[in-house]
């Protein structure tokens, strides 16, 4: 009996102590891996849904055009709803669209809400055949980029200004709202002439809005707008016009960053005589400074380029301005990766404004990047690599362009990988034109006019995850932005 | 001649003998006579069968006389012939022809007699062939004229009795009675052949303020055979005839007026259990009993008159005397729960005053007394506010016809809805909601009824041990495990059904062990079917509530055999895992036919796990240990439970060491299964953690009962030093427990919250604009009906209309096309869709709630919430078709489907052209119909236009069918899941839904299986007594 008890008093002590040591130990908490959102713009659903904040209607600083190409052999149908902005009270309009096989449409919508200052577009279309793009037709020439996929709760737009005197600088943030119920937004700008915020600022339901910071900002060389909606989602895209001596002649556009990342890409850089382009990297934390490299990936693989180091302060955007940047010189094209070192994720963008101070008439300067075309681009980075990618092209006469030797523009793939080669095909109306190989965080360009004319549509196939750039010279103006990603992105900083 | 030279005049004693063609014990009788040591007595045998036995008389005693009793009838009129007789005895000693008197009998009776002043005297009856063995001592009476021992069944004679006392009535078989008296009564009732004309005569004693008096020191043996010498047995026929006369003559006006409708209740009550137990015997003894006297009115009448005569004493004083309830009805429920067999008439109260009278009793009925007033206290808000619908606590429909046709109806609309197995439970629910008048109150008295049937068990746990205060503690110590406050709290119902059910199937189990103090009774096959079907039935009660509680039953008995084995007594562990098995016939025969069902449908153990999915919880194990799993915390003063449960490891010797052991391995193999749900370490969800929970609450009860036994039993066997320092620490750290305890009950709900999601939301009624579905996702514990698995620690569920109700957790056979809305969720979820809305339209769904908190604020706070993932929020808020609803509150986020279109529509033929796929809905929206059948149905009518398709977006089945003017109307598949009805032109449409006989034929088994199951319980338990 005696030893029965002590036996079974340390069986279940044991037993209890036991249970307290295990619950000590981590639990395997299945918690949801947080669903990674990335900020390309990814139609991957059955249908998907095009949000393409705007412009302005013919008489404003940036008439939309909204183009819709479609990559595939059959012909598809997409539901258009124009949203109307502005303080006319105008109703929704949609409309059905027919798109033939490999055929393009532009539909300029405000001509469906004649009454709205200003006019976005929801585009809802089946499948990743179909790729939508906004056009905006100002006086210094025309902006182009890809309307987005997404909404989101919170946008930067890292590099505006507003010297709307000197310059002739006008920065307009738009938003649209496509849900049911209204969006509540606050806006904070962060200027080099001081802090501005908007808040409570109220996009109506199935609207848009456009704020002009110009007249919020006024004479800032240089303004980043934290967006934060805080009731609702939206999305969101700017427009920067401008036109002086230093900030040149031009119109771009592109979408806001969703949000920030550990590491992104810009596909697109260079720097040249003619040629200014800025990085801009924004920390959006209020409290935590970030220690950012901005990586150099020149295409030609002898070259190795050292990081250029900065800090950026919390809330503030740094810029770079790569011109200024002498190990640079020489290079070439070549592309960026900007790491934050720190835990604190980072929104990178970076813009080029190109002059006409190089004679036209002279032959292009194949060391650096020559731009026979002056304007102004915009391009998001890249925070995601999709193995399938779209990119919408033209160019605008190839023959002669290639007889000229100008630029006409280009196709960039960027291998993020530190391992693998990425093996690549390039397809226009479905038909192979390049099988290419890119070495491990490598980019590689693509003269556009080499592989297709007037308009038509690359299709980049990957045996790893890429991430696919475009700059796209026209006739009086230059455009740059990230292609069109068809497949689910992953994460860059995941890719191996 | 006295010592003083006074004559001391004897009182004249005539001892009236009735005798009926007695057999050889006869002259054992009269011998007793001769022998009696008062010499003032003499004989007179009345011969009621005139069968010539002064012979035998005269042998024995020469000089009694023998009087013919020819032309009498019976007892009374035999014994009231010395009436007539003309005799002048100071004292009648009135005695059957089956008695034998000890010698000194007479001589105390008349001591005692004038001593006390009494008017009757009787002594104490012992058995004939047993005199060791008390047979009477005197009768209690009721109010009804039932009689009741004080005595409990086969009393040893310890001289417990031999004192003397004042008694209502005393036994016909010996009595000695004032002559006086018995003229001025009139002798015994004639019309009472035999049985109760005692307690008719010693009844009018105490109205003609007689003393009747119980004389301990007199004995006398007795045969009563009377059965066996006459070969009929009508006992319970006069017994009832007889006490129902005496309670017709003996009451006063006002009183019979009070009486006598309760007794006329009480024999209807009587009735119509004996039709349900199948004993016309008794129903005919019951009705022929009122008839009888009913039909002798009139003498009811004389005797009434003659009583106001003799009547000295008030009704009021008389009444006083009588047992306060029914010895009727007491001795029937003590039968049934086992406190003691005895016949239901012929010695109904048997021990009933005695029992009462004991210091256990008395402890055990205080007991219960403050257990009750506690939960009443505890509940009177629920009671007087109801239950609102928070977990799975979900509201009853609020008629209860409602329920009784979805029990018959066999479709359950929720998520896409399927035929259901409803179980009989929603039949019982419904007829007792019709009796009772309200649902709500129905549903407020289940709640608090499974806490009382908990604890019952409780209290019945430990009585083989025989101990009342290991009972008692027991039963207060499954009081004070929070487990059941923390069910309320949480809205569990789960845990509710546990905590009623572990005590039963714990103690069932112990009896299938055999193991001591649980190995009393016969040992024959017979006695262990008996405890595997009581297993099985109170695995399948369970069942019936919350399937997943039948569960228990292999939790238990896995705790019980790891126990016996640490215990080194593996010799019960087969019977234990026997039982376990065999209990499942039972089990499934109360759970028919759902389970035969859910084997057809396959197994499905997320049906089991309510939508749990295996990923790990937030409650830690020392919470577990404190039963602090749901929406309260008790605190830390649960750790004073330590205490009495260390007592029997510590003192406990023998058995209650054992037992101890066994208990607390319950305890432990339940806290390490609630330990690896919340660990998540196992590949599948288990039920609710309440549930689990419930055999560690029963084993803490029990292990407490046990320390009280250990104290009582064990301490005396050990030398002085810390074990008897344990008594005064565990008494106060119960009565810290009790004290601590008690405040989990001042708000008067058991801490559940006062409001409901359903407040908090607004729903358009279904009948403005169209049936409509609703999407909830949250936390299984926070959903009203069993939830599918969506992520770690969220499910989701759809229903039906702006209410959820009981209806809604109706069993699905299959899952229909549920898997629609996993997909379309996921869509979702997954951002492949921005048109979620549409999608969801095809399945009707017009909101989508998503819950983050068991209620809303301010009832629920935010540390006790446990959101939606952020970016499933998020996903829903991408949708262009759901509009969030602004101002709901903060616990929960609700849109509203801007693409909804009803469920059951009438819309243009091809509406749904171009719809190949469900898919589709994406791009080729439903336009809104005209909303049709949006009441209370199924079935439902309507009229109908011509040129007309009607859409019905539910899982198709056989068995709904839609006519126009009665005649069915073809119909084809609409959206590639749901149905549409083209019928040929306008008229009267009505959709309706039947399932096939062989269904409606199991849920009526499945209905009658509880029923059956008492009955034969029932007539067992009387069989037995």
């Amino acid at each position: 009996m005696r030893s029965m008890r002590v036996l079974a008093i340390i069986a279940i002590g044991g037993l209890l102590l036991a249970g307290v040591l295990v619950d000590i130990g981590d639990r395997a908490v299945s918690d949801r891996a947080a669903q990674y959102e990335s900020a390309l713009v990814a139609p991957t659903g059955v249908v998907n849904t095009w949000f393409c904040p705007g412009g302005s209607r013919l008489e404003g600083i940036a008439e939309l055009t909204v183009q819709m190409v479609n990559r595939s052999d059959e012909p598809r149908t997409v539901t258009v709803s124009v949203l109307p902005g502005g303080s006319a009270p105008q109703d929704l309009s949609t409309l059905e669209m027919d798109i033939e096989a490999r055929g393009r449409v532009l539909l300029q919508p405000s001509e469906a809400v004649p009454e709205a200052e200003w006019v976005g577009v929801m585009v809802e279309t089946t499948g990743a055949d179909v790729v939508v793009e906004q056009l905006l037709t100002a006086a210094q020439g025309v902006g182009r980029s890809p309307c987005l996929t997404r909404t989101a709760e919170s946008w930067i737009v890292s590099n505006g200004a507003t010297r709307s005197a000197v310059e002739r600088e006008r920065f307009v943030v738009m938003l649209l709202n496509p849900f049911p119920d209204v969006a509540v937004v606050d806006i904070e700008l962060v200027a080099d002439v001081g802090r501005d915020s908007i808040d409570g600022l109220v996009v109506p339901a199935q609207r848009v809005a456009a704020v002009d910071i110009t007249s919020e900002v006024t004479v800032a060389s240089t303004v980043a707008a934290f967006i934060d909606v805080v009731s609702g989602r939206v999305a969101a895209s700017w427009i920067q016009v401008a036109d002086g001596l230093i900030a040149g002649r031009g119109i771009r556009t592109a979408p806001a960053v969703p949000g920030a990342a550990d590491l992104w890409h810009l596909p697109v850089a260079a720097v040249g005589a003619d040629r200014r382009d800025v990085v801009a990297v924004s920390n959006p934390s209020p409290t935590d400074t970030a220690e950012v490299d901005v990586e150099i990936l020149p295409e030609d693989p002898q070259l190795d380029v050292g990081p250029i180091e900065i800090t950026v302060r919390p809330g503030r955007t740094a810029l770079i301005d790569l011109s200024r940047q002498g190990r640079l010189e020489g290079i070439g094209h070549f592309s960026l990766a900007v790491r934050s070192l720190t835990p604190v994720p980072v929104a990178a963008s970076i813009t080029s404004v190109t002059s006409d101070l190089v004679d036209s008439d002279s032959p292009a300067d194949t060391d650096g990047a020559s731009a026979a075309v002056a304007g102004s681009t915009a391009t998001i980075g890249a925070d995601g690599a999709a193995r399938h990618w779209l990119v919408p092209a033209e160019v605008r006469d190839a023959d002669s362009a290639a007889g000229l030797g100008t630029d006409t523009g280009s196709l960039v793939i960027v291998n993020p990988s530190s391992e693998g080669i990425a093996q690549a095909d390039v397809s226009v109306d479905g038909s192979l034109v390049r099988s290419v190989e890119i070495g491990p965080l490598r980019s590689l360009r693509l003269p556009l006019a080499g592989l297709g004319s007037d308009h038509f549509v690359v299709e980049v196939d990957s045996s790893a995850p890429v991430v696919v750039g475009r700059e796209v010279v026209g006739l009086t103006s230059r455009s740059a932005s990230l292609g069109v990603a068809v497949d689910q992105p992953v994460p860059i900083a995941g890719v191996r | 001649m006295g010592a003083n030279g006074i004559a001391q005049q004897q009182p004249t004693v005539l001892a009236v003998v009735v005798a009926h063609e007695p057999g050889d014990w006869f002259v054992e009788t009269l011998e007793s006579l001769s022998l009696q040591d008062y010499e003032s007595l003499s004989t007179v045998i009345v011969d009621a069968a005139s069968s010539g036995i002064g012979a035998r008389v005269s042998e024995v005693i020469p000089d009694a006389a023998v009087v013919d009793g020819a032309g009498t009838t019976g007892f009374s009129q035999a014994a009231n012939t010395v009436l007539d007789a003309g005799i002048e005895a100071d004292f009648l000693l009135v005695c059957h022809d089956d008695v034998a008197l000890a010698p000194d009998a007479v001589s105390v009776l008349v001591a005692e007699a004038l001593r006390s002043n009494a008017g009757i005297v009787g002594p104490k009856l012992v058995e004939w062939d047993r005199p060791e063995i008390i047979q009477h001592a005197g009768y209690d009476v009721d109010r009804f004229g039932v009689p009741a021992e004080r005595i409990g069944a086969d009393e040893l004679d310890q001289e417990q009795q031999d004192g003397v006392s004042d008694v209502f009535a005393l036994p016909s078989a010996v009595l000695l009675i004032r002559r006086e008296l018995f003229v001025r009564l009139g002798g015994f009732d004639g019309g009472m052949t035999f049985r109760g004309e005692d307690v008719d005569l010693c009844w009018r004693a105490q109205m003609a303020g007689a003393r009747v008096m119980f004389v301990g020191g007199a004995v006398a043996r007795h045969r009563e055979g009377l059965v066996s010498r006459t070969g009929v047995d009508d006992t319970r026929l006069t017994e009832t005839r007889h006490a129902l006369r005496a309670m017709l003559v003996n009451h006063g006006r006002i009183s019979l007026t009070v009486f006598l409708p309760v007794a006329l209740i009480m024999a209807v009550f009587e009735v119509l259990l004996a039709i349900f137990t199948a004993r016309l015997g008794r129903v005919r003894d019951v009705i022929k009993a009122w008839v009888w006297n009913i039909s002798r009115l009139d003498i009811v009448s004389q005797r009434r008159q003659a009583n106001a005569l003799v009547r000295r004493v008030r009704q009021a004083d008389v009444t006083a005397l009588q047992y306060f309830g029914s010895v009727r009805l007491l001795s029937f429920l003590r039968r049934q729960s086992g406190a003691e067999s005895s016949g239901l008439l012929s010695a109904a109260g048997r021990g009933v005053f005695g029992g009462l009278r004991t210091g256990t009793n008395r402890l055990a009925w205080i007991s219960w007394i403050v257990v009750l007033a506690v939960v009443l206290f505890g509940s009177r808000r629920l009671l007087s506010s109801g239950v609102p619908a928070v977990g799975d606590f979900a509201g009853f429909p609020g008629d209860a016809s409602d329920m009784l046709k979805s029990w018959w109806g066999g479709w359950s609309e929720r998520n896409a809805g399927a035929p259901s197995s409803n179980l009989g439970i929603l039949m019982y629910l419904g007829v007792l909601g019709w009796v009772l008048g309200s649902m709500a109150l129905v549903r407020t008295l289940a709640v608090i009824a499974l806490i009382v049937v908990g604890l019952v068990g409780s209290y019945r746990l430990l009585s083989a041990t025989g101990s009342r205060r290991a009972q008692a503690s027991t039963l207060f110590a499954y009081f004070l495990v929070p487990l059941a406050p923390a069910s309320v709290a949480s809205g569990s119902l789960a845990g509710l059904v546990g905590y009623a059910a572990a005590p039963w199937m714990l103690r069932e189990l112990l009896r299938a062990s055999r193991a001591a103090p649980f190995r009393q009774g016969p040992q024959g096959l017979g006695s262990r079917a008996a405890v595997w079907v009581s297993l099985g039935v109170a695995a399948g009660a369970a069942a019936l509530i919350v399937p997943a509680a039948a569960g228990l039953v292999v939790l238990l008995a896995a705790g019980l055999v790891v126990g016996s084995l640490l215990a080194g007594r593996p010799e019960g562990v087969p019977r234990l895992v026997a039982a376990t098995a065999l209990a499942v016939p039972a089990a499934a025969f109360l759970a028919f036919p759902t389970v035969v069902d859910l084997l057809a449908s396959g197994p499905d153990w997320g049906f089991l796990a309510d939508g749990r999915d295996g990923s790990a919880g937030v409650v830690s194990f020392v919470e577990i240990l404190r039963f602090a799993v749901g929406a309260s915390d008790p605190g830390w003063i649960v750790w004073l439970f330590a205490l009495p449960m260390a007592v029997p490891l510590l003192l406990g010797r023998g058995w209650r060491l054992e037992q101890s052991v066994r208990l607390w391995m319950v305890a432990i193999v339940a806290w390490a299964v609630a330990l690896a749900a919340q660990r998540g370490v196992l590949p599948f969800g288990l039920p609710d953690l309440h549930l689990l929970l419930a055999p560690a609450a029963v084993a803490v009860a029990a292990l407490c009962g046990l320390a009280v036994l250990s104290i009582e039993h064990d301490l005396r066997f050990s030398h002085f030093g810390w074990r008897q320092a344990l008594v005064p620490v565990t008494v106060a750290a119960s009565l810290l427990l009790a004290v601590g305890s008690i405040g989990s009950l001042e708000d008067g709900r058991w801490r559940l919250v006062a409001s409901d999601h359903h407040s908090a939301l607004r729903f358009e009624p279904p009948v403005l604009e169209g049936a409509y579905r609703v999407l909830w996702i949250g936390a299984p514990e926070f959903l009203a009906v069993e939830g599918h698995s969506l992520a770690p620690g969220v499910a989701w569920a759809a229903t039906v209309g702006d209410s959820v109700t009981l209806l809604d957790r109706a069993i699905p056979l299959d899952r229909g096309r549920a898997d629609l809305f996993s997909t379309v969720i996921e869509e979702i979820e997954q951002g492949r869709t921005a048109r979620g809305g549409r999608l969801l339209a095809g399945l009707g769904v017009r909101y989508v709630v998503l819950l983050h908190r068991l209620a809303p604020a301010p009832f629920v706070s935010e540390e006790d919430s446990r959101p939606v993932p952020p970016d499933l929020i998020a996903a829903m808020r991408d949708q262009l078709d759901l509009e969030l609803v602004e101002g709901t509150n903060s616990a929960v986020d609700m849109f509203v489907n801007t693409a909804w279109v009803p469920m059951r529509a009438l819309y243009p033929p091809g509406f749904d052209e171009g719809i190949e796929d469900f898919a589709d809905l994406e791009v080729r929206p439903l336009t809104a119909g005209s909303s049709m059948f949006s009441g209370d149905g199924p079935p439902w009518t309507a009229r109908i236009p011509d040129n007309a398709e009607i859409l019905i977006s539910h899982t198709p089945r056989p068995g709904w069918e839609l006519t126009v003017d009665g005649a069915p109307v073809p119909r084809r598949e609409a959206l590639s899941w749901a149905r549409a009805y083209q019928p040929p032109g306008a008229g009267e449409v009505q959709l309706s839904y039947s399932a096939p006989w062989w269904r409606h034929g199991g849920q009526l088994v499945g209905a009658a299986a509880p029923v059956v199951l008492v009955l034969a319980w029932l007539r067992r338990r009387m069989d037995r007594s």
